[in-house]
């Protein structure tokens, strides 16, 4: 029953974050990324084989020959993690350039459905890269497998990490900036914003939270192939953002899970039908398919939606505590 | 004929031209705007007065001519670095932010905020708070002038059309501008907050900012401009005093008929 409710926490967490890092890109600054799976992809890969090696665990040792081009770490636990981010970061600042000023556009959006369309093909066909569709597997628990609660509270601090910075930038002058550039980009030009910095600042920041939150998942699951990563997971996140509420950190974390988790573990309790057995399982993404429309044509501000700026918080602590002891003496009067 | 010496002049567009296809909206347009001064810029529909903003503005970049602000070459520099600079443009169609509130596009509006980077936002918060607080106070003075004030936490999407046309003057005059490129800014205000908009412009003027604008309304520019340029197909006629813009017998013709 533990390992049941710690793998939900796990994976609460790390689908937290990546729906953090979307809800940055698509939630306040308006860039529609649909290749959003493919960067967490990347950071379980990343995290997985940084942590790889022949003394943690020996199916890896064969294994390690055959695929990331030979390559066999076995590095202690947070160079996973922070090597996948990094990863995430340069792949993100290269599909950025690529994409070069149309990471808003319609065409934008397109391209990185083929990016991951590639990308998706690529890892699955070319053994050498990933081991193709067989994909990684044995990747060693970063405290040992006595210890999966030290690591639950890990994923956890990740998780909060990954919510302080995100809720520190929206809710500073950096956050409003791209929140201008998502409702009017050229009048955000006009009055003195980079648009292209600002968009592709984002686009990697948030992308490197994608593959933190890959390597956050791999390190728990222990196992990491093309079938875990096919595109209707970008839509999972995208549809938790949405129905967290776009541009509400909170409501990002929310919908991760809602939707990512309670959604998918609700389905499993529905009953089997025998003449589809494949049936349940695909519900999941029915399900979000339709929770999503039915957000975006009768709620789209989202179960909590984007808040506007709080203008007290810019008065230093002692000004907002004084004016409350002020205003409790004051009342009796 | 002006005679202006160099550093009498903000902006200086000389023989700009652009097409569009087979259609040469502006070619080898001349244009000197004084320092303080407020220039209008009329002409009949299709002279080509929206696309030469938008060059000097830099949303088009002209295929040939060369533009200087305050002396510098800016015929190839970003929109955003002209703006920095203290170039802004509004825009003919409502430019505001529809779900920021009134004062978060006022406050958008700052030039040198230190929280607009990432390290800035995350690491020096007590810097960037503090050059809110004092920007928060600018911003609010404002839209009491504009007659917004009672609307700041409203979303700026939630606006009449009339108001967001005054939210995007505020707001451009939140940027600290030096030279404000204004097309059309009267369209679409009732009368008594028409008077309004041309006091602020005046107000402006005195406080040393440039303003070229264009405007269709004859009366506004009588009130407004101390200078204004005729424009007709593609570049522009003549140059003067409405009065005498009025007289000019090839004016006449060409537009005022």
């Amino acid at each position: 029953m533990s390992f049941y409710i710690y793998t939900l926490v796990i994976f609460a967490c790390s689908f937290g974050i990546a729906s953090l890092g979307l809800n940055l890109q698509y939630g306040l600054t308006g860039t529609l990324n649909f290749a959003y799976v493919l960067f967490f992809a990347l950071g379980a890969y990343i995290g997985g084989m940084v942590a790889l090696g022949s003394q943690n665990a020996p199916i890896a040792q064969s294994l390690g020959e055959q695929f990331a081009f030979g390559l066999s770490l076995s590095l202690p636990y947070p160079l996973g993690p922070l090597a996948a981010a990094l990863a995430g970061a340069l792949l993100a600042a290269v599909v950025g350039l690529v994409l070069k000023r149309s990471l808003r556009d319609d065409f934008g959006a397109l391209a990185t459905v083929a990016i991951f369309l590639v990308a998706y093909t690529l890892a699955g066909s070319y053994t050498p890269a990933v081991n193709g569709y067989d994909g990684i597997a044995g990747i060693p628990s970063p405290f040992g497998d006595e210890n999966t609660l030290l690591y639950v509270f890990v994923a956890v601090g990740w998780l909060a990490l990954s919510y302080i910075i995100a809720a520190a930038l929206s809710n500073s002058p950096y956050g409003r900036r791209m929140r201008a550039i998502r409702e009017h980009p050229e009048a955000a030009e006009a009055l003195g914003k980079p648009i292209f910095r600002t968009r592709m600042t984002v686009f990697i920041l948030s992308n490197a939270m994608a593959a933190l939150a890959g390597a956050v998942l791999v390190a728990f699951v222990s196992a990491w192939s093309p079938l875990s990563w096919q595109f209707p997971e970008t839509l999972v996140f995208f549809s938790a953002v949405i129905v967290g509420g776009r541009g509400n950190n909170l409501g990002a974390v929310l919908g991760a899970m809602l939707i990512g988790v309670a959604l998918q573990q609700a389905v499993l309790f529905l009953p089997a039908i025998p003449a589809a057995p494949t049936l349940i399982p695909a519900l999941q993404w029915v399900i979000t398919g339709v929770i999503t429309i039915m957000f975006l044509w009768w709620r789209p501000s989202g179960l909590l939606p984007e808040r506007k700026t709080n203008w007290r918080s810019l008065q230093p602590w002692s000004v907002r505590l004084g004016a409350l002891r002020l205003g409790a003496r004051s009342k009796p009067q | 004929m002006m005679s202006a010496s160099p550093e009498d002049v903000i902006l200086d567009c000389t023989g700009v031209s652009r097409s569009f296809g087979g259609v040469q909206a502006v070619s080898h347009c001349s244009l000197a705007v004084k320092r303080g001064s407020i220039t209008g810029l009329i002409g009949p529909n299709g002279a080509g007065k929206s696309t030469f903003l938008a060059t000097i503005g830099g949303a088009i970049t002209p295929s040939a001519g060369r533009i200087t602000f305050n002396g510098n070459d800016i015929t190839a520099m970003p929109v955003h670095l002209r703006a920095q600079q203290g170039l802004i443009r509004t825009f003919q169609l409502g430019s505001d932010f529809p779900r920021l509130t009134v004062l978060e596009n006022m406050m958008a509006a700052c030039q040198d905020n230190p929280g607009e980077t990432i390290i800035g936002a995350l690491f020096q918060r007590r810097k960037w708070k503090r050059y809110e607080r004092d920007r928060l106070a600018e911003a609010k003075e404002l839209l009491v002038e504009f007659r917004l004030d009672t609307l700041q936490d409203e979303f700026a999407g939630n606006l009449s059309g009339g108001q967001k046309r005054l939210l995007e003057l505020a707001r451009a005059v939140m940027t600290r501008p030096r030279l404000l490129l204004l097309d059309e800014p009267t369209v679409g205000i009732n009368p008594v907050l028409r008077a309004r908009v041309i006091e602020v412009l005046l107000d402006m003027r005195r406080r040393g900012v440039t303003c070229l604008v264009v405007e269709h309304a004859l009366d506004v520019v009588e009130e407004l401009c101390d200078t204004v340029a005729v424009m007709v197909t593609g570049s522009v006629l003549r140059m003067g005093t409405m009065q005498e813009i009025q007289r000019d017998e090839h004016v006449i013709a060409a537009y005022l008929g």
